[in-house]
């Protein structure tokens, strides 16, 4: 496989199953028509076949991932690979012990997603009372010392309250929080099709040119691709 | 700003890692990555907060034979444009 073809991140849809009901969501509600999970070690050897093809992210998703209770050993295979493990919540089954137990396995990073910046619009859009309890989950993770990546997915109904989102601060989260605004889960590909698939990162935002590329030993790296 | 008592370490979304399909190191964050050179990863490798900018740049000289100020400048230029991108901080 050449570097240009190499898949750097793996996202992994752990399950259909999530206490949400965005009305933008391309999740099935029927999944129980959509045959059983792969258990734990059907995931694992997924992880080290990806790590093989040179996949160095890994994103545990759903639905919310958090319904399975094999998290805490798919994260520690994950860290076993040394893959950069990031998980990706609605944060609303998440009990902070749970998160601490994540911390201590080795949980790179946390990815919150939020639906409007006040609770009643976020509501309405998540179909069940959750922007509280977010905000509450996104202290933790903070207070926890993981990096939070806060997910808001823009749309008709708060688009134009896409600056403030980006403003967004969790509670008690202290001054190092940067929100960003991240990809939505509505422009993923269709369900079906993405159980396992591994895609090559996004390239992040452009770096800015190189100073000097001549006469320095000390070259400036690249941003993967 | 950085100065020759600054001790700077990794930010803690950032983590250093060898990839053997390029052989080369990755700094890696949240969504994204740095595929580093062979200087990048040595300074960078030095980045744990227990060294000054001072030693760093004593070590590379010595290792690259290279002069410390040539070494310094470039140093310098690159941890601020890591500091700049949230991925070096100064230890406390």
């Amino acid at each position: 496989m050449t570097e240009a073809s190499r898949p750097y991140t793996l996202i992994a849809e752990l399950t259909y199953r999530c206490p949400l009901r965005c009305v933008y969501c391309s999740n099935p509600l029927d999944y129980a028509t959509h045959g059983e999970e792969l258990d734990t070690d059907t995931w694992l050897r997924v992880f080290r076949e990806a790590e093989d093809l040179g996949v160095v992210q890994l994103n545990l998703t759903g639905g919310e991932p958090l319904v399975r209770d094999d998290l805490e050993a798919l994260i520690t295979g994950a860290r076993g690979l040394d893959l950069y493990t990031n998980l990706i919540t609605s944060g609303i089954p998440l009990r902070r012990d749970r998160l601490e137990r994540f911390r201590a396995l080795g949980l790179d990073n946390v990815q919150i997603s939020i639906q409007d910046v006040r609770a009643a619009d976020s509501d309405r859009v998540a179909g069940v009372r959750a922007f509280d309890r977010k905000l509450e989950v996104a202290g933790w993770v903070k207070a926890l010392g993981f990096p939070l990546t806060l997910n808001v997915v823009l749309h008709r109904a708060n688009r134009h309250r896409a600056r403030r989102a980006a403003r967004r601060r969790p509670a008690r989260a202290g001054q190092h929080a940067v929100p960003r605004l991240g990809a939505s889960e509505s422009l993923r590909a269709p369900a079906h099709a993405r159980a396992a698939r591994a895609r090559p990162r996004d390239r992040g935002p452009g770096a800015p040119a190189p100073a000097r590329t001549h006469g320095s030993p000390l070259r400036r790296p690249r941003l993967l691709p | 700003m950085i100065s020759a008592t600054t001790r700077p370490r990794l930010a803690s979304k950032a983590r250093l890692r060898f990839d053997r399909k390029s052989t080369r190191y990755m700094l890696l964050y949240p969504e994204k990555g740095l595929e580093l050179n062979e200087t990048a990863a040595d300074i960078l490798k030095l980045c744990t907060g227990e060294h000054s900018l001072a030693e760093i740049v004593d070590q590379l000289s010595r290792k690259y034979g290279r002069d410390a100020p040539d070494v310094e400048r470039d140093v310098v230029a690159f941890l601020q444009t890591m500091a700049d991108r949230g991925l070096v901080q100064d230890a406390p």
